[in-house]
């Protein structure tokens, strides 16, 4: 029991989980606060090859945090937009992390 | 824990780089569109008289008409490029109270500069267009640098410096013809140079620097 929960402090759940990759964190957390965004740019910004993005895109889509959308514009777009769930999921997880590292008491960031 | 800290580290950097490409974009279409629509604006009005004798039309409709126009797409297609940027930025909730604020205040200062070139002479008209706009982009650059909600952005300021110098270049020229021409002129290249810089800046933000 203490084993597990110094391995894993937050009790992560199977969707939580997904975004435990560094891409996929960023992927969720600027789609919780934007809403949506074009893949190139989610490419660009990342720093990803598109076959790797697609990857990380598809593994939060099956956990149903994220879905992928064809726009027709001038050119044809693939927007990438966060789901409800996707937005709860993530609020969760924000919540419980910010109250780990309030329980990290003043004294171990002080005290030298 | 220390993993899960990095993560947000390092996404929050991602939001920055995002957050700065679309301002940067926004600023790009708009003075694109400017160094464009307003001088195809000017170019109208000034040939009014050919334009209406060639379509029957009355000369004083046309001008009315030309500067409708210039007017509306102008400030349509700044004010669709920066809300659209605007609607995505405010997204986050707790944003900071005067990430609004600066554009209404630039929105201000461009339409008060342009309305004083009403008060030029006639034979300065396109010129006092330059002293407007160089005006205009100076005071936005010391509102950006005021109020903090962006890098100070430098394009603007030298887009300011380089439209006084263009003005004082138009001066120097004794025809009236020619002088109307180079103000319409430099500042069309001006602006759209100005909005191509900082296009190519908005895909360098958004490029990861690692």
């Amino acid at each position: 029991m203490v084993g597990s929960l110094l391995k894993d402090p937050l009790n992560l759940s199977k969707e939580e989980r997904v975004f435990q990759s560094q891409p996929r964190f960023s992927i969720v957390y600027l789609l919780f606060l934007k809403r949506r965004i074009g893949f190139i740019q989610l490419k660009d910004l990342l720093g990803l090859t598109p076959g790797n993005l697609d990857h990380h895109l598809r593994k939060l889509e099956e956990a149903g945090l994220t879905r992928n959308r064809r726009v027709l514009s001038w050119r044809p777009l693939v927007v990438v937009e966060i789901t409800q769930e996707g937005i709860e999921v993530f609020r969760n997880y924000v919540v419980r992390l910010k109250s780990l590292l309030e329980g990290i008491p003043d004294k171990l960031l002080y005290d030298k | 824990m220390m993993e899960a800290l990095d993560r947000v580290l390092e996404a929050l950097d991602v939001v920055e780089r995002y957050e700065d490409y679309l301002f940067r974009r926004a600023w790009g279409r708009s003075l694109i569109a400017i160094g464009t629509l307003f001088p195809l604006g000017m170019v109208i009005i000034t040939n009014a008289d050919i334009l209406a004798y060639l379509t029957g039309i009355d000369a004083n409709l046309v001008r009315l008409v030309a500067y409708a126009m210039t007017i509306v797409l102008c400030w349509g297609l700044v004010s669709y490029t920066f809300f659209g940027a605007w609607r995505t930025i405010r997204k986050e909730s707790d944003r900071r109270e005067g990430s609004s604020l600066h554009g209404v205040l630039i929105a201000l200062v461009w339409f008060a500069s342009f309305s004083l070139t009403s008060l030029a002479p006639e034979q300065l008209t396109l010129v006092s267009l330059l002293w407007a706009s160089s005006l205009a982009c100076f005071l936005s650059f010391v509102i950006l640098r005021l109020t903090h909600t962006h890098d100070p952005e430098r394009v603007i300021l030298y887009l300011a410096v380089l439209l006084g110098l263009a003005s004082i270049l138009v001066l120097a020229i004794e025809d009236v013809t020619i002088s109307g021409a180079t103000a319409l002129l430099a500042f069309s290249i001006c602006f759209i140079v100005a909005g191509f810089i900082m296009h190519r800046q908005a895909a360098e933000a958004l490029r990861v620097s690692r």
